[in-house]
C-alpha cells in the first residue's frame, strides 16, 4: 500500500466502522433505558392509581373501585391484579395480566419492573404494600401491573431505524469529509513532488513556495543540500580552472628548458624544481577543493578519538625523535565539521609541531566564549612578522624538515571555511609555536 | 635485508625494485594485494613497501591481514591520496610509516632506512659496535676509523648482524634476509662471508667481533655505541 492517500482513506474507513458500531450501541442502549424508565413510570402511576382505589374491611375483605381508577386510568392500558403475598390467589384482577412474575417477591414498599418483550410477555411492574386495618393489625398485598409492551417495542425499532439513517449518513459524508481532507493535506507534498521535477528537469535552483511548518524542516534542508552541491560543484569547477591555469606556468618553463640548447648541464635540475612546483601546485589545489563546506549534514565528530589517532600516527612516523606528544582533549568534546577535513587540519598541523618541534607537543583545549583547540611545540616556533606568510601557500619558513609548505595553508583553508578562526604566535609553556584553533 | 614491494603499476614496481636492488637491498616483488600477502605471510621479510590502492585487496587489507597473521615487518604504504584521513588509515592498520606520490627515490630510500634501522632500535643511520661503524646511508664500514671495502653480500650479512646486535641469528635467517626467494641458495656460503668479514673486521685476531654460537648460529658481540 505505497498510495497515502489510500492509506489516509481505508484507515478512516475502519476507524468510522468502529465509532458507527460503538455509538449505535451505545445509543440504542441508553435509549431503551429511558424508554423502560419511562414505561416503568406509566406502570407506577397505574399501581398508585389502583392503591388509592383499595380499601380493605377489617374482617379482611378488600373492595377495588374500578370506576374511580376508570377515572385516572385508560380502561385499555388496566391490566393488573391484586393477590396476597405467595399465593395466586386473585383478590382483584383487571384486563388481561401476563406470566411475568419475579422469582423473589419485593419486600414491602418495595418495587419489582421486568421486561421480556423479546419472548411476547410484555412488562410488568410488582409492588408489595401493607394496609393498616381498623384494629391496628396490619394486612399485606402484592399488586402486579403489567403491559403487553407493543408500544415499547414500536417505538425502539422506530428509533433504530431513524438511528442506522443518521448513522449511515453521517459515516458517508465523514468519509466524504475525510477524503477532502486528505486531498488537502496532500497538497503540499504534490507541490513539493512539483517543484523536485523543476529542479530536475527546468533548472529551477531551490524550492520556492511555503509550504505547511511541518514541511518547511524537510524543505530548509533540502534548499541547504542543493545549495552546498551548488557551491561545492562550483568551487571543483574552479579548482580544475584553477590547476589548469596553474599547472601551464611551469609546463611552459620545462617545455622551454626542453627547447634550449646549449644548456643540457642545467636541464635536469631545472626540470626537478618546475616538477616541485607542480606537485605543490595540486597538492595545494586538490587540498583547497576537497575541504567539506559547513553544511547541515554534517555531523558532530569525536575530537578527542580523532587527535588520539593523529598523535599515534605520528608517534610511529617521528619515531627517531622520541617525541612526547601529550593530549588534553576531553572525550565528550564534539565539534560539529567535516571528520575528513578535521583530521586533514588538525594532522598537518600536528605534524608541522612534531616536524620543527625538539621533542614536545601538546594539544589542549579551552572552552572560553568558543571551543579553541591549542597545538604548541618546543620548537624554534615562528616569528610574529612571518605568522601571515606562513600561511600562504608554498611558504616554508624552515627547509630543514621535509615538506612542500601546504599543510598550514590548508588547514588554514579549511578553518576559515567552518568560520573558524587561527592564530599562530608563541608558546609560553614550550617556548615554541603557538597554534590557536577557534571555532 | 630483504624487502617486499607490492604495488600494482609494472613500471613503477620496476622501477623501485631496480634502484632498491642498486641499493643493496634483497627484493621480493608483488603486483596484487594476494601475491604480497602470500609473501610477507610466508617470506621472511624486513621491510614492505606496499601501495594503498591494490586493484583485487587494498592495501589496508593486507596490512590489517598480514598483522593479523603476526607479521612483524615494517611496513611502509604509498598513498597517492595524501588527506591525513588515509594515512591514518594506514597507520592505524599497522602500517609504520608513509610516503605521498609522487616521491623522490631519496626519500622513501631515507625512510626505508630509518624504518630498518628502528627494526634493531637503532636512532641514526650510523650503526656503532665497538670499533665498527656501519653506514646505511653511505653504505660503508669502517673499523678503527679505516675503510673495509666490503662486497654487497658481505655488507649485507654485516648489515643484518649489526642491525640485530647481540641477538643470535641463525644461518638460515641470514640466507633468508640476503637472498632472494628464487635464487640459489647454498648456507655454506654464509660461513665463507661470516669467516671473510672477520678476517677484513679483525685482520689481526684481537676484536673477535663475530662470535659462532654453536648449534645456534652467529652472533655480534661488540657492545651497541647508539
Amino acid at each position: 500500500m505505497r498510495s497515502l492517500k489510500s492509506r489516509f482513506t481505508r484507515g478512516a474507513l475502519v476507524l468510522f466502522v468502529v465509532f458507527a458500531l460503538v455509538l449505535s450501541l451505545l445509543i440504542d442502549q441508553l435509549f431503551r433505558k429511558t424508554l423502560l424508565e419511562s414505561e416503568e413510570t406509566h406502570l407506577r402511576a397505574i399501581t398508585y392509581s389502583v392503591i388509592s382505589s383499595v380499601s380493605v374491611e377489617d374482617d379482611g375483605s378488600v373492595f377495588v373501585n374500578n370506576d374511580e381508577i376508570y377515572q385516572a386510568v385508560d380502561p385499555l392500558d388496566l391490566n393488573a391484579e391484586l393477590t396476597p403475598p405467595s399465593s395466586k390467589e386473585k383478590l382483584w384482577q383487571a384486563g388481561k395480566v401476563n406470566n411475568l412474575r419475579p422469582i423473589k417477591e419485593p419486600e414491602v414498599g418495595q418495587w419489582t419492573f421486568l421486561e421480556d418483550t423479546s419472548n411476547g410477555n410484555g412488562l410488568s411492574l410488582t409492588f408489595k404494600f401493607s394496609w393498616e386495618l381498623q384494629n391496628s393489625s396490619t394486612q399485606q398485598f402484592l399488586l402486579r401491573v403489567s403491559d403487553p409492551g407493543e408500544n415499547y417495542k414500536k417505538s425502539l425499532s422506530e428509533f433504530r431505524r431513524v438511528l442506522w439513517i443518521w448513522l449511515t449518513l453521517g459515516f458517508v459524508t465523514l468519509l466524504l469529509l475525510q477524503w477532502l481532507l486528505v486531498e488537502w493535506s496532500l497538497t503540499p507534498l504534490k507541490e513539493v513532488a512539483e517543484e523536485v521535477e523543476a529542479i530536475e528537469k527546468s533548472g529551477q535552483k531551490e524550492f520556492r513556495k511555503i509550504y505547511p511548518k511541518e514541511l518547511m524542516p524537510l524543505v530548509s534542508n533540502i534548499n541547504s543540500l542543493l545549495q552546498f552541491e551548488r557551491k561545492q560543484k562550483s568551487r571543483y569547477r574552479q579548482t580544475l580552472d584553477n590547476l589548469a591555469h596553474a599547472l601551464k606556468t611551469p609546463l611552459t618553463a620545462i617545455k622551454n628548458v626542453l627547447d634550449m640548447k646549449g644548456q643540457q648541464e642545467s636541464q635536469p635540475q631545472e626540470i626537478a624544481e618546475q616538477v616541485k612546483r607542480i606537485q605543490q601546485i595540486v597538492d595545494y589545489q586538490i587540498g583547497k577543493a576537497s575541504v567539506t563546506q559547513s553544511s547541515p549534514f554534517i555531523r558532530s565528530l569525536p575530537t578527542a578519538l580523532l587527535v588520539g589517532q593523529i598523535k599515534r600516527s605520528l608517534q610511529k612516523v617521528y619515531a627517531d625523535k622520541n617525541l612526547i606528544i601529550s593530549t588534553e582533549v576531553p572525550e565528550e568534546l564534539l565539534l560539529k565539521m567535516d571528520e575528513g577535513d578535521f583530521t586533514e587540519m588538525i594532522g598537518n598541523l600536528m605534524e608541522n609541531a612534531a616536524k620543527y618541534c625538539n621533542s614536545k607537543v601538546t594539544v589542549t583545549f579551552r572552552n572560553k566564549q568558543s571551543p579553541i583547540l591549542i597545538i604548541e611545540d618546543d620548537g624554534e616556533g615562528i616569528p610574529e612578522h612571518l605568522s601571515l606568510t606562513a600561511i600562504q601557500r608554498g611558504v616554508r619558513l624552515d627547509e630543514r624538515a621535509e615538506g612542500t609548505g601546504i599543510g598550514l595553508s590548508v588547514a588554514y583553508e579549511i578553518l576559515s571555511s567552518c568560520g573558524g578562526q587561527m592564530h599562530i604566535g608563541t608558546s609560553e609553556t614550550l617556548g615554541g609555536t603557538k597554534i590557536s584553533l577557534s571555532f | 635485508m630483504r624487502i617486499l614491494i607490492v604495488e600494482d603499476d609494472h613500471k613503477l614496481l620496476q622501477q623501485l625494485s631496480d634502484q632498491m636492488k642498486k641499493e643493496n637491498y634483497t627484493v621480493e616483488t608483488a603486483n596484487n594485494g594476494a601475491d604480497g600477502l602470500h609473501k610477507i605471510s610466508e617470506y621472511s621479510i624486513d621491510l614492505a613497501i606496499i601501495d594503498l590502492g591494490l586493484p583485487d585487496l587494498s592495501g589496508i587489507e593486507l596490512i590489517q591481514q598480514a598483522r593479523a597473521k603476526k607479521v612483524d615487518a615494517a611496513i611502509l604504504i604509498l598513498t597517492a591520496r595524501s588527506r591525513w584521513q588515509e594515512k591514518v588509515e594506514g597507520l592505524e592498520a599497522g602500517a609504520d610509516d608513509y610516503v605521498a606520490k609522487p616521491f623522490e627515490f631519496e626519500e622513501l630510500l631515507a625512510r626505508v632506512r630509518a624504518l630498518l634501522r628502528r627494526t634493531g632500535r637503532w636512532t641514526t643511520s650510523i650503526m656503532k659496535c665497538g670499533p665498527i661503524e656501519l653506514d646505511t646511508a653511505q653504505r660503508t664500514v669502517t673499523c678503527q676509523q679505516e675503510l673495509v671495502e666490503l662486497t654487497s653480500h658481505e655488507f649485507k650479512v654485516l648489515e643484518y648482524l649489526m642491525t640485530h646486535a647481540g641477538d643470535v641469528i641463525s644461518k638460515t635467517q641470514l640466507t633468508e634476509h640476503i637472498y632472494e626467494e628464487d635464487s640459489d641458495r647454498d648456507s655454506n656460503v654464509i660461513e665463507v662471508f661470516i669467516r671473510r668479514l672477520r678476517k677484513k673486521l679483525d685482520p689481526h685476531k684481537g676484536l673477535n667481533p663475530i662470535e659462532t654460537i654453536r648449534g645456534g648460529g652467529y652472533r655480534l658481540c661488540l657492545p651497541r655505541e647508539h
